[in-house]
């Protein structure tokens, strides 16, 4: 399950392939559509909960109400089921979705769009393991890669247009996906179905927000 | 029939299991109080984010309390609003998520329903207590008086035009350097003080209707705080003052349900109780007031157990129970509603500041 970002997605795993998959490109409405979709998908693959072996959902980052709305979602099917439930990032949904021929011989920088002046990023070597540590950023603070790297997200926009106020869109070895970068479900579920349910037994996944609240404590009062 | 019930629209993490038969099988409630006090105040996204970390566990414990199992249930009920909408959103997917697991009927409850609807439960009389009734719901977000004339049957006779009660009792008791919440703060701090003693407007006292208006009140509140002497508050003059805001919080009470009475009496001959329901209710001075009015005017005065009266999860689950006994559930597509009035036909209230 996914609605960390600008879509609600749910995809269902068998035995090494995708058999039943909803994907909506959506900003708000994911707390409407997501059981339903779920519910679609169990249907059109033909199973019940108890055919299930556990459930996986991304944590973000990506925007607070949305991947809360996947999050709770995932939690309270794994309470009532008692299924296990595992979280991956934002960085890792988007990054497993790219084509592996797009990415080939590059590294590749996730950009995930915080839908505030920041964005936040992390990056992969070209075998799609982590190369560094998640981060929240400003676009015009961008380091260009000194190796091949291709840059996905639904972020890379954004990026993109901070690297062309700079002049370093065409920066040797720079190179922007095809794909909107958004995070789907199907990428979820495979990333899942590989590494197993052993981390559900340390507890319910948490939520990756990257930022804190946007909140200042009060002025202390006159008297 | 058993229902779980889940709450998460302000700054409580509730979830509870109750029964046709009136018994409240589980009920487990966690404040974020003291996540929000430094602030002075509920902050929606740390709200939100308490909510998502706890409510699972909190649902587990309940069904623990009440010693049963989801295949026991016969509905889920959650809050769907008003509120904070990121703390519903979490409550509405989790409600939506467990009846998809466990096909049970997924009832969406109006959390002022909720507050109407928890003398029914807790009525001490064995046939409980019959629509219709009068309620005033008081709390930090709201001030409303309804005819409740039947489940999803509210007619509002009166609401504020501006703050709520409970956010005036804030307001001030922040003005007066009481802390927060500032209900409870500024009830203790107005024991034994002179009520007399600081001249405050009532608004609204002896207008035409039932509607409230506490901004004024606030504004008082300050200009008699700006009178006082420079330097730190003397505790007397402090605890004169918050007694006096007391009196004159009472005295438009008062005067509003007691024309509220006159009107819901006209209307229904047969209604003969006074609920009143919201965290305001816990006010001792408040509740001593309204009781004598309501015996005065020949009504029965009724208010659940205090901890029933603040935002829980019992009366969630006792709304939904109303709703699905009715047949009256949602489907798992329901769109959570910051807004969303008991009486959709009330007029909009005279007054900028209205918010309910």
């Amino acid at each position: 399950m996914d609605s960390a970002t600008g879509a609600c997605s749910v995809a269902l795993w068998r035995d090494g392939a995708i058999v039943a998959r909803r994907f909506a490109a959506m900003d708000r409405g994911q707390s409407e559509i997501m059981v339903p979709m779920v519910q679609e998908v169990m249907a059109e693959a033909g199973v019940g909960f108890q055919d299930l072996d556990g459930l996986g959902v991304t944590i973000g980052p990506g925007a607070f109400t949305g991947l809360r709305i996947g999050l709770a979602a995932a939690r309270g099917l794994a309470l009532a089921s008692g299924l296990p439930l595992v979280g991956v990032t934002t960085f890792e949904a988007v990054g497993h979705g790219i084509p592996p021929e797009e990415r080939l011989g590059r590294a590749v920088v996730v950009a995930v769009e915080s839908r505030r002046e920041d964005i936040f990023i992390q990056s992969f070597d070209n075998d799609m393991k982590l190369a560094d540590q998640p981060r929240s950023i400003r676009p015009d603070a961008f380091a260009v890669p000194d190796c091949p790297t291709l840059i996905a997200g639904d972020a890379a926009v954004r990026l993109r247009m901070a690297l062309e106020a700079r002049g370093l869109q065409d920066a040797a070895g720079l190179r922007f996906a095809a794909g909107p970068g958004l995070p789907d479900a199907a990428d979820v579920a495979a990333l899942v179905a590989e590494r197993g349910f052993a981390s559900a037994a340390d507890g319910p996944p948490r939520p990756f927000y990257l930022r804190p609240p946007d909140v200042t404590l009060p002025a202390a009062k006159p008297r | 029939m058993i229902v779980l019930g889940i709450e998460t629209s302000c700054d409580e993490t509730a979830a509870a299991v109750v029964t046709d038969r009136r018994e409240i099988l589980g009920d487990v409630v966690l404040s974020q109080l003291t996540d929000h006090r430094p602030y002075g105040g509920v902050v929606p996204e740390i709200a939100a984010r308490a909510h998502l970390d706890h409510l699972d566990g909190l649902i587990r414990r309940a069904m623990d309390e009440a010693g049963l199992g989801f295949d026991q249930l016969d509905g889920v009920a959650a809050t769907g609003g008003p509120g904070l909408i990121g703390g519903v959103i979490v409550g509405v997917m989790t409600a939506k998520a467990i009846a998809a697991v466990r096909g049970l009927p997924f009832i969406a409850v109006n959390h002022l329903e909720g507050h109407a609807l928890t003398a029914r439960l807790t009525d001490p009389a064995p046939e409980g207590l019959s629509f219709p009734y009068l309620l005033l719901l008081v709390s930090g977000g709201h001030c409303q008086i309804l005819a409740v004339e039947g489940v999803g049957r509210y007619r509002r006779l009166g609401t504020t035009i501006d703050d709520a009660v409970g956010e005036a009792f804030d307001k001030a008791a922040k003005l007066m350097g009481l802390g927060y919440p500032g209900g409870p703060l500024l009830e203790r701090a107005a024991e034994g003080g002179d009520a007399s003693r600081f001249d405050l407007p009532r608004p609204m006292k002896g207008r035409p209707g039932c509607d409230f208006s506490f901004s004024g009140l606030k504004t008082a509140v300050r200009n008699r705080l700006s009178e006082l002497p420079p330097g730190p508050f003397d505790p007397i003059d402090i605890r004169d003052l918050a007694a006096s805001f007391q009196a004159a919080v009472g005295d438009v009470m008062v005067d509003r349900c007691s024309r509220a009475m006159a009107q819901f009496r006209a209307e229904h001959p047969t209604g003969d109780t006074l609920v009143v329901a919201g965290g305001v209710a816990a006010n001792k001075y408040l509740r001593a007031r309204l009781t004598a009015l309501a015996d005065k005017q020949g009504f029965r005065f009724q208010a659940p157990p205090l901890r029933l009266c603040t935002d829980n999860a019992v009366m969630i689950a006792w709304a939904g129970l109303e709703r699905l006994r009715l047949g009256d559930t949602d489907g798992l597509d329901f769109a959570p509603r910051p807004r969303w009035p008991l009486d959709p036909t009330a007029r909009k209230p005279d007054g900028k500041g209205a918010k309910a």
